[in-house]
């Protein structure tokens, strides 16, 4: 598959949560690389573009959780319309659903308890992807 | 292309959402609007939105239910992979354009002493659209609408707001990228205009922004209600949610990394798609803003000349025999303007532009049509109301001015016929100045002397035999009958007797009518002869046996000043019950005893008779 890379706007590279600054572009390539030990067809199926997306994908889906846990978004909704977006193009959506259950293992390991209102949205968000009706 | 559309189009409806089109009409076309936009047909889009127009769907509804309905299934279809980026620029450009033909129908509101709406996307934010909506109905409600339009800068908001110090500004976030900039935005505006009510939009609403009592605006169809509640409420402190936010870290992108060749054409392309996009957004704009300033005055900011002429023309062909036309002239301007120089002329302008667009309703449609001259259209008024929005003008530019200053007014009827009505009105405000300026005269008369007259009309002081011969010689047609009084229902009512037949020229049924006022001062005999030959020279009388013509002076209902009652009569019977009537002594009975004794003189003296035949 020719996968373009990732354009448009470009997603935040920090964020603050509980007093703690959050790198979000290390914490997505640390959740991108379990998601590539797990799945690893996706390198033949996508190639080196599909890795960037991942690692794009990543952080926006935390600064997400970060807003929701602030107030400020609601992650479903967004989970949801990424959900459309990548089964639209033919993604299998199940992964998205444990790409963010990877997302709070992480979170909670790199921020213990005081992760916890991002890691359980990024739970729960995972919970509720399932395959748009068509 | 059309297939392959609606093939697409029924693809987004089945992955959209369900759509907020309710009417069957506005669904319906919405259908119609996204195929055109799929088809890249501007001119079939532009065909779409003049039908939901002549359809009677609401301009602002028009917004929600036909172009935001398929512009949401647009986005549907770019989601499910079926049309690309590019596609949904070049339908966003389009429906940027075609907002223009929302423009006219928007405007509902004479432009003047406006308020500023302040409305602007945050930093990050590209989606417009919504916002461009919201800003056509506020401008069209009235409110002078300073748009910023996309992707406006912290910093730039702060400065705007304080040069600007909107009573409202509207902040767009519909893509929730940066929340942190909407939070610094919201404070920035805040601090720079504390007396500004914030309102948000967009689609990215922070999720509890609900509890804190900032309004969201879901869409322009609500916009209109909320910014009058906003207005009549103090601001809302910055609630605690915003201070949380502003805390985040700043959402600063990590610099592009670089791409191979291929990459690099296919971003470009994508750029200059979206470069194309934001072009004809701006050209849209630009094309508004022009028209806008080749609609408008720019030392009054009322409507213009050509404004002007387009709405009266508009008017008479669209609603013949409705509304009222009213022309002001400012008295002696040229001596303002040669004595204190021009920009004091242009000062004086200002005033009384404001004094008239402080003093009509919202509906009705203000210009300045020439140096000093000024109309109003009154698109529902009858001539008696007519003449009380005259007087009011009168009224508040003399209250207003720091110098001698005062205008005259002429009204009338409007026909079907613009032509005629300006001339009508030209010839009204003539007779004010003729009366001694600082004067209202509204007249539906429209009646051509037969140029016959035989001299009647002696002032003896016995009314009964002023005017002899009856009504034999007048046609039956033009059995007319003109009599009114400013704020006296009965007066004009008073006079009507069995055989008087109200010739109605213009539909409004008043064309038979005259009611003039003026200031205490001009109250005088000198005055009065004026006023009664101004008036005869108006209607095309000529003194003669058919008829007779009364000039009253009585006491205002209002604090001050005096109103003069122009009547005519058409034959003995018809004064005699005049006089005979409760009414009229009830009427008399108001008149200042100091001013009774001039007033009878005056009465007395200026009776004339005269013969009239249709026009």
């Amino acid at each position: 598959m020719n996968l373009r890379a990732p354009s448009g706007t470009p997603p935040p590279a920090g964020a603050e949560f509980a007093g703690k600054r959050l790198d979000l572009v290390a914490l997505a390539s640390e959740i991108c690389d379990r998601y590539h030990h797990e799945f690893d067809d996706e390198h033949d199926r996508y190639g080196d573009a599909g890795a960037e997306w991942c690692r794009h994908d990543n952080r926006w889906l935390l600064a997400w959780a970060v807003d929701d846990a602030l107030g400020a978004t609601d992650l479903g909704e967004q989970v949801a319309w990424l959900t459309r977006v990548l089964h639209g193009r033919g993604f299998p959506v199940e992964r998205l659903a444990r790409d963010l259950e990877i997302a709070a293992d992480v979170i909670t390991e790199r921020l213990g308890e005081g992760g916890a209102p991002v890691s359980e949205r990024l739970r729960t968000a995972a919970a509720s992807v399932s395959v748009p009706e068509s | 292309m059309d297939q392959e559309g609606s093939g697409l189009k029924d693809q987004g409806k089945r992955n959209g959402t369900p759509r907020r089109a309710t009417d069957s009409l506005a669904a319906a076309l919405a259908d119609e609007y996204l195929d055109r936009l799929l088809a890249a047909d501007r001119q079939g889009a532009d065909e779409v939105i003049d039908r939901a127009l002549r359809g009677g769907i609401e301009p602002a509804a028009i917004h929600v239910l036909v172009i935001g309905a398929a512009m949401e299934n647009i986005g549907r279809l770019w989601e499910v992979d079926k049309i690309t980026v590019a596609d949904e620029h070049l339908a966003t450009a389009i429906s940027h354009q075609v907002l223009i033909r929302l423009i006219e129908a928007l405007h509902t509101a004479a432009p003047g002493s406006r308020e500023n709406v302040l409305l602007a996307a945050i930093e990050g934010q590209h989606h417009v659209l919504g916002l461009r909506m919201v800003a056509d109905v506020l401008e069209g409600a009235g409110y002078n609408v300073l748009y910023l339009g996309p992707d406006v800068p912290v910093d730039s908001l702060r400065d705007f707001a304080a040069q600007h110090n909107p009573v409202v500004t509207g902040l767009s976030y519909a893509v929730p990228l940066n929340v942190n900039n909407l939070a610094e935005s919201v404070f920035a505006v805040r601090e720079a205009a504390p007396m500004t009510r914030v309102m948000l939009g967009g689609r990215a609403a922070p999720r509890d922004l609900g509890a804190t009592g900032i309004p969201w605006i879901a869409s322009s169809l609500d916009v209109l209600d909320r910014v009058r509640r906003l207005i009549d409420e103090p601001p809302l402190e910055i609630p605690a949610l915003f201070h949380v936010l502003r805390t985040k870290l700043a959402h600063t992108p990590e610099p592009v990394e670089q791409q191979t060749a291929e990459l690099e054409v296919a971003e470009r392309l994508a750029n200059i798609a979206a470069q194309s996009s934001e072009i004809s957004r701006e050209y849209a704009r630009r094309a508004e803003t022009y028209r806008d300033l080749s609609l408008r005055d720019p030392v009054t900011d009322l409507a213009n000349r050509r404004a002007f002429d387009d709405k009266i023309h508009s008017h008479t062909r669209d609603s013949a025999g409705q509304g009222a036309l009213l022309l002001i002239d400012v008295d002696e301007f040229k001596y303002v303007n040669d004595t204190f120089g021009h920009d004091e002329g242009d000062r004086q302008l200002v005033l009384v532009a404001h004094a008239i667009a402080d003093t009509v309703r919202p509906n009705d449609f203000c210009a300045r049509i020439g140096g000093d001259e000024f109309a109003v259209l009154l698109p529902v008024a009858t001539l008696r109301e007519a003449h009380e929005v005259g007087e009011r003008v009168r009224r508040a530019v003399a209250e207003r001015a720091d110098r001698p200053l005062t205008v005259s007014v002429g009204a009338t009827p409007v026909t079907s016929d613009a032509r005629a009505t300006l001339m009508a009105v030209d010839e009204a405000l003539y007779a004010a100045k003729s009366a001694g300026r600082d004067t209202v005269i509204a007249s539906g008369l429209n009646i051509v002397a037969n140029g016959n007259g035989n001299g009647g009309g002696e002032s003896d002081g016995a009314r009964t035999d002023i005017g002899a011969g009856g009504s034999s010689g007048v046609s039956k047609v033009a059995r007319a009958r003109s009599n009114a009084g400013v704020g006296s229902d009965t007066a004009a009512d008073a006079g009507a007797g069995a055989d008087v037949d109200a010739r109605a020229e213009s539909d409004s049924g008043e064309s038979g009518s005259i009611y003039v006022s003026m200031s205490r001062l001009q109250v005088s005999k000198q005055r009065a002869d004026e006023l009664v030959e101004a008036f005869r020279r108006r209607a095309g009388l000529v003194d003669g046996a058919d008829g007779f013509l009364g000039l009253e002076v009585w006491q205002s209902d209002r604090d001050e000043g005096e109103v003069l009652m122009v009547s005519h009569w058409q034959n003995r019977d018809a004064f005699k019950a005049y006089m005979k009537s409760g009414e009229h002594q009830e009427s008399h009975g108001r008149i200042d005893p100091d001013l009774k004794a001039a007033i009878k003189l005056m009465r007395l003296e200026h009776m004339h008779t005269y013969k009239v035949v249709a026009t």
